[in-house]
């Protein structure tokens, strides 16, 4: 009798164990995640469904009717977060949706009607690599994060932390889940959005510790220039044959990328465009948060490996900032016409996130000045540098990889 | 800004080609190359080789903007 009774209330006798207390922090985490969501509006598409993606994947283990063996029903052989993570996240199809949801949200004429912004899209990148070197630096010296003298795990795992600094979370998963991370696929997934929501607490600090009231004082003049029909519909496609030529490795996200900037802009495909930016971004948010949540098992995610992720995480973000700022205080030193260094900032991927704290930032300053153009234009920039730079990591660390 | 990106280019091709040298060396089953590089020299490679590769792709990006500009115009 206490053996039928054990067997059918197995999920509670397991709450009472080790396994159990190590639920209940990751329902404490799920918690805070759903409650910053909620609570914050701090990336909800994607908090909350990584948050209730933790709770199912933290729930007491059911015996799989597939394999036998003890797990979360949701995450079995046959469960629904383990179909969709093979749908979806091991094959980086989810990515690629959501990049062509994006590029039909995206408007690149700001950047077209001044292209010089463009540079503070590869500037604002630094943060990645800066991360990459202190991540391979801290990683062999921690111990227990990875097996003793596994130098590819070291490189592959600094990759994933530094690619945090893209502030881009499809980007990010494409990297993690192309040197198969799928045990660290939560907490980078986790830092990298919600450090992506923090933008307006993370920048401004950086900037003003780096910049003097009247570097965030200066004017810019937004010289517009036309920018054609045929300018918009060209560049995606310019752009996807440039990229997949220089960085073959980028050219899944940026062909996606600009194949929903092209549907969006070509004029002709209103109705795909729509459905591009509203059911296809709504139906493969749900479908990514929920399965990235999935894999926030207990075992893996309650490791000094999530610490270090999200510490270093929030150190790109911060390199990022510096680096796009740095890099515009340095271009004035070439330049007539000074820019506003906070511009720098806006280069990072999180969009329009960024833009518009700079453009407030300089409106605090001066409220005459208005430099959101400008910070938009940087902005778009940081989406294409984001996606070159996964590209470009991939591409180095595979060489690397063996050795 | 032109003449920025006149010093500039120049100074990435060579780099990326350099790099793309590296990356051959290290191709096939002896990679003696890569073999013999501390982390810190991977890491400082993938750094030099991603920032070049990142303000490489987005000059030509600005270059093709510039260039569709003067043509349609």
């Amino acid at each position: 009798m206490q053996e039928i009774l054990v067997q059918l209330f197995s999920g509670v006798v397991d709450m009472f164990s080790v396994a159990g207390l190590k639920s209940l922090v990751m329902f404490i985490i799920a918690g805070v995640l759903i409650y910053l969501a909620i609570k914050k509006d701090y990336e909800p598409t994607l908090l909350l469904p990584i948050g209730f993606g933790c709770i199912l994947a933290n729930l007491p283990g059911a015996i799989d009717a597939v394999t036998g063996l003890k797990a979360p029903a949701a995450l079995g052989e046959a469960g629904f977060l383990s179909v969709l993570f093979n749908a979806g996240i091991a094959n980086e199809l989810f990515p690629v949706l959501i990049f062509i949801a994006v590029g039909a949200m995206i408007d690149f004429s700001p950047l077209l009607k001044d292209p010089s912004m463009i540079f503070f899209g590869a500037a604002a990148q630094f943060g990645i690599f800066a991360t990459f070197l202190l991540s391979l630096v801290l990683i062999p010296i921690i111990p227990g994060l990875v097996a003793e003298g596994d130098s590819d795990m070291v490189l592959k795992l600094a990759s994933a932390i530094g690619i945090i600094g893209a502030a881009d979370g499809p980007t990010t998963l494409f990297v993690a889940n192309h040197f198969e991370l799928k045990d660290y696929m939560g907490p980078i997934s986790v830092a990298a959005y919600s450090y992506m929501a923090l933008v307006p607490v993370i920048q401004p600090p950086v900037i003003k510790a780096l910049t003097t009231k009247k570097e965030r004082m200066i004017r810019m003049d937004y010289q517009e220039e036309r920018c054609s029909k045929t300018t918009l519909i060209l560049f995606p496609i310019i752009v996807t044959i440039v990229a997949g030529i220089i960085v073959p490795m980028s050219a899944p996200l940026v062909g996606s990328l600009m194949f929903g900037n092209l549907i969006r802009e070509c004029g002709v495909l209103e109705r795909l465009s729509k459905t591009a930016q509203n059911e296809l971004a709504n139906l493969v948010t749900i479908v990514l948060g929920i399965t990235v949540g999935g894999t926030m098992v207990a075992d893996k995610f309650l490791h000094p490996t999530t610490a270090l992720i999200l510490i270093l995480g929030l150190f790109a973000f911060v390199f990022d900032t510096a680096g796009g700022v740095l890099f515009a205080k340095f271009l004035n030193l070439f330049r007539k016409k000074k820019v506003n260094p906070m511009i720098g900032a806006a280069g990072i991927s999180a969009f329009p996130m960024s833009s518009r704290v700079i453009a407030k930032m300089a409106l605090k300053e001066d409220p005459s000045n208005f430099i959101l153009m400008q910070s938009t234009s940087a902005n778009v920039s940081g989406q294409l540098g984001s996606i070159v730079a996964g590209g470009m990591v991939i591409t180095l660390v595979s060489m690397l990889l063996g050795g | 800004m032109k003449k920025l990106i006149a010093v500039l280019l120049p100074l990435l091709m060579s780099s990326s080609a350099l790099s793309e040298e590296v990356i051959g060396a290290a191709d096939g089953p002896t990679s003696v190359f890569v073999a013999e590089q501390s982390l810190l020299s991977k890491g400082l490679l993938v750094t030099a080789g991603g920032l070049c590769g990142v303000f490489l792709v987005l000059i030509l990006f600005f270059i093709t903007i510039k260039l569709m500009q003067k043509v349609l115009k």
